[in-house]
């Protein structure tokens, strides 16, 4: 079986968090080691960084050896796309033709990274981030939806449309447009509102209905709601899923468990029911919260914190469950560029590889901590950096290879 | 017990306890005192006591000559406290020894007698406005400092800040209040120690000790050391922006507020000066910049600039930057990496491997740093730890466009170039951000203690002047 038969294997799967951990993490390493091999023999430029690492397909034998894969930074992403983005077809892996869109980061500062995608590749990437959700979030075909965001066509971001396309992809083309709504509608002026009456109308219909917006659009309205003494009572298994933390909207940030309070108060959702999802911007996923709050690493994902130090090397170091490093993320789903990466996060793994979840699914699970902070000095402690839970979905830009058609 | 983290008035009584500190350097026991709100109300109330009781009967020629045995006494290699600081030192500051050794005499020959003077005469005229009405162009003038000067460090400073804080105080007969950064409290309270053993009353207008800024534990002994404050006396913030926005949100309406935010500096280089006879001292020169303090200080370059077109490619001046660099981590190595500073470096080192394959940079690994030729001249986020980033121009002017997004904080700029040249980017720079200090290579980390500091005169903000109008 060639590693993308591997990863399709997993993606297919009827749960692929209730695998037996054997199994998964088996299908994890052959699938690893067939993407390393892949971006090894087809990327000149990866070949090039992975042999200063002294690292080679036939080292990655075991398990273990998966954290011996070389990471990129995605500050290099950044710095390419931001400065020189010819430049980003030297770090692809597959034929120019072949790829026909690029994903653009964004966040409230800096410059955007683009990442090149071919079709299988983004297919992959739906079918991952929509098995995420239906297996996480024990959605059917009847339930509905209600974004917290403006509509697709008045927003780029991949938090709106990635999750409109997994929703899409769990209950069908046809019954998304029946049954999922937006709450921010943006008036000619530009400006967004909430229209809570569209809200009240869709709570109104019965049934039930999952929430999905950043952070700061749920205290907005539920603030909005509990001001109007309107409060809802959502059905019993509604969901409230929220990502993108809480960006350009840092004044208003609260607690998680503040929030969560708000939430009960404003929707009459139980606290088990409020899902944070972790955005990896530059593997274009996201790691949803079981019910028991914890965040979990799909089986054609490996996921680690790794240890901290300036030898280029010592990144191959993990640490023990719960203790905190610089988070790494490996997918072998994506065929165009190296998805081997760190981003300077850091974090925890909170359930090992060979263990379960107190909910009962396989783990890995994680725990995002922070950004790692600044080195000492009064020196310019940081320019602004750009934040990138947030992924751009941008497919006016069409390319054929290299050659853009739109 | 190594040491000591605070400087408490004689009679005020307060609990001690014990904290560790530990590096590669070594492992010491600093002796802490127990903050708390009555402490601070002390210590307050005492140093003002003293400041009206000695200070402020102390003639300026006195202070400064006590300031300067002080200093003197610190700079001897066997002075007890000169000696606890070199042992001490490296633990709490994480600066290697060499490089502690180096800022020690750097300090004790900054604050000396004449450089005082210079000070005073720059800031004032004549520093005996400060004992008393003098003639001056208004008929008779009298300058008085702050009653009280409350100086807050963030972390990460250069240690020699902190005891900036407190002889600038002295030198004004302004009682000082210090809460030195809690990463590193021995120093100021060294300094505090070596002024006592030349004169102990003197002293008494010295308090200082740390606790966790912002920490709801200490709200109350904040609530005092803040919010408490009055029209006469002043507060002080060297920190990041986020320190200076927490504690000026807490200070009274009434006193002054003073805050110096991060900063940063960068060289430019004209192509006349990269010729083969210049480019090894030039390169030298440099590296004391940016190794000085492990580049950490609010002068140290982050970026160098250099015009392409001269005998010696940007590109090679790199490798030339980094011989010299590797001869500086020789002589002054570079201290403790924190775990933070090492992921950075190791991220930062890791794009640029990268960058360096598909042709877009040039680095090099001297001893104890990382200079990276970055060809697209990507603006990256300092990381200090003597991590620089070199680019070319094609002609020096475009410098001044790169440096728009974050000129704001831009401090220091050493310029190597004509005489005109460096006149004409003197003109201009100085319109530009917070440049306040212009200067050549090799004197970006040395200046005079009148050098004005981040575009203001050392005492603006604290002098109150007094004319007799017969």
């Amino acid at each position: 079986m060639s590693y993308l038969e591997t990863c399709d294997t997993m993606l297919n799967h009827p749960n692929p968090f209730n695998m037996d951990i054997e199994e998964a993490n088996a299908l994890r390493l052959a699938a690893i080691q067939g993407s390393f091999e892949h971006h090894y023999k087809n990327n000149a430029v990866y070949r090039a960084f992975c042999d200063k690492f002294g690292v080679k397909p036939d080292d990655i034998r075991t398990f273990d050896d998966i954290t011996k894969i070389a990471l990129i930074t995605s500050d290099f992403f950044k710095q390419v796309s931001a400065y020189k983005e010819e430049d980003l077809f030297k770090i692809i892996s597959i034929p120019p033709e072949k790829i026909v869109t690029y994903f653009t980061t964004s966040g409230t500062t800096g410059k955007p990274s683009k990442y090149p995608f071919d079709r299988n590749s983004l297919a992959r990437l739906n079918k991952s981030n929509a098995q995420i959700l239906k297996c996480l979030a024990d959605i059917s075909v009847d339930d509905k939806f209600m974004f917290l965001t403006p509509d697709l066509k008045h927003t780029v971001t991949g938090l709106v449309h990635g999750m409109y396309q997994s929703i899409e992809t769990c209950i069908g083309k046809e019954r998304a447009q029946e049954q999922v709504r937006f709450a921010q509608k943006i008036d000619d002026g530009g400006e967004a509102h909430y229209q809570l009456d569209d809200l009240l109308n869709i709570m109104a219909g019965g049934g039930i209905v999952h929430l999905f917006g950043p952070p700061f659009a749920y205290k907005d309205i539920a603030e909005m709601l509990l001001k109007s003494r309107q409060i809802i009572k959502m059905a019993e298994k509604s969901k409230a899923f929220m990502s993108g933390g809480w960006k350009g909207r840092q004044d208003a940030m609260i607690t998680p468990k503040e929030l969560g309070q708000l939430i009960n108060g404003a929707f009459g959702i139980e606290e088990r029911n409020i899902r944070d999802g972790l955005g990896l911007t530059d593997v274009f996923s996201w790691l949803l919260e079981c019910e028991k709050k914890r965040k979990h690493v799909p089986p054609w994902m490996h996921v680690s914190a790794r240890k901290e130090s300036d030898s280029l090397k010592d990144l191959e170091k993990t640490m023990p469950k719960n203790q905190e490093g610089i988070m790494a993320f490996l997918t072998p789903i994506i065929e165009s560029y190296p998805a081997f990466l760190t981003t300077g996060d850091l974090g925890a793994l909170t359930t090992d590889f060979d263990a379960k979840c107190e909910c009962g699914r396989i783990g890995p699970t994680v725990e995002y901590r922070r950004r790692s902070g600044d080195p000492r000095g009064c020196a310019l402690e940081e320019l602004k950096k750009m934040q990138t839970s947030a992924f751009v979905f941008v497919e006016k830009e069409r390319y054929e290879g290299h050659v853009k058609t739109t | 017990m190594d040491s000591r983290g605070y400087f408490i008035p004689a009679g005020i009584g307060f609990k001690k306890e014990n904290t560790f500190f530990r590096n590669k350097y070594g492992e010491v026991e600093i002796e802490v005192c127990s903050a708390n709100r009555q402490l601070v109300e002390e210590c307050i109330r005492k140093i003002i006591l003293a400041r009206e009781n000695c200070l402020l009967r102390t003639s300026i020629k006195k202070i400064v000559q006590i300031i300067d045995k002080a200093s003197s006494n610190l700079s001897d290699e066997k002075y007890s406290l000169r000696k606890e600081a070199e042992d001490v030192l490296p633990v709490t500051t994480g600066l290697s020894p060499q490089m502690l050794s180096l800022g020690m005499d750097a300090l004790t020959t900054t604050f000396r007698k004449e450089n005082m003077l210079n000070m005073l005469y720059s800031e004032l005229g004549d520093p005996k406005y400060l004992d008393g009405f003098r003639k001056s162009k208004a008929g008779e003038s009298k300058a008085l400092g702050k009653e009280l000067i409350v100086n807050v460090f963030g972390s990460g400073g250069v240690p020699g800040l902190q005891v900036m804080g407190i002889v600038n105080a002295l030198l004004m007969k302004s009682a000082v209040f210090s809460k030195p950064d809690s990463g590193e409290p021995v120093l100021p309270s060294i300094y505090a120690r070596a002024i006592a053993d030349v004169d102990p009353r003197l002293a008494d207008a010295i308090a200082l000790f740390p606790w966790k800024g912002g920490d709801p534990e200490f709200a109350d002994l904040e609530a005092c050391v803040f919010s408490e404050r009055k029209e006469n006396e002043a507060v002080v913030v060297f920190g990041s922006d986020e320190t200076i926005r927490n504690v000026k949100k807490k200070v009274s309406p009434e006193c002054a507020f003073i805050a110096y935010p991060p900063r940063t500096g960068l060289i430019m280089v004209a192509k006349e000066k990269l010729t083969k006879n210049n480019a090894k001292n030039l390169a030298e020169r440099m590296a004391w910049d940016i190794c000085m303090y492990d580049q950490k200080a609010c002068f140290s370059p982050q970026y160098v600039y250099l015009e392409e077109g001269g005998k010696v490619s940007p590109e090679e001046f790199a490798g030339i930057l980094s011989k010299e660099m590797d001869r500086m981590g020789e002589k002054f190595p570079v201290g403790e990496l924190t775990d933070i500073a090492k992921t950075r470096i190791n991220e930062r080192r890791r794009t640029y491997e990268l960058q360096e394959i598909i042709g877009s940079a040039k680095i090099f690994n001297p001893k104890g740093g990382l200079v990276i030729f970055e060809r697209n001249r990507a603006l990256e986020t300092p990381i200090t730890y003597r991590t620089i980033h070199v680019m070319s121009v094609n002609i020096l002017s475009e410098v001044l466009g790169l440096i728009k997004p974050f000129e704001k904080h831009v401090q220091t700029v050493g310029i190597e170039a004509g005489e005109e040249e460096f006149r004409e980017f003197s003109d201009i720079l100085s319109l530009r951000g917070d440049v306040s200090r212009i200067t050549t290579p090799g004197n970006m980390y040395r200046f005079p203690p009148s050098a004005h500091h981040d575009g203001r005169k050392n005492f603006d903000g604290f002098i109150k002047w007094v004319d007799r109008i017969a």
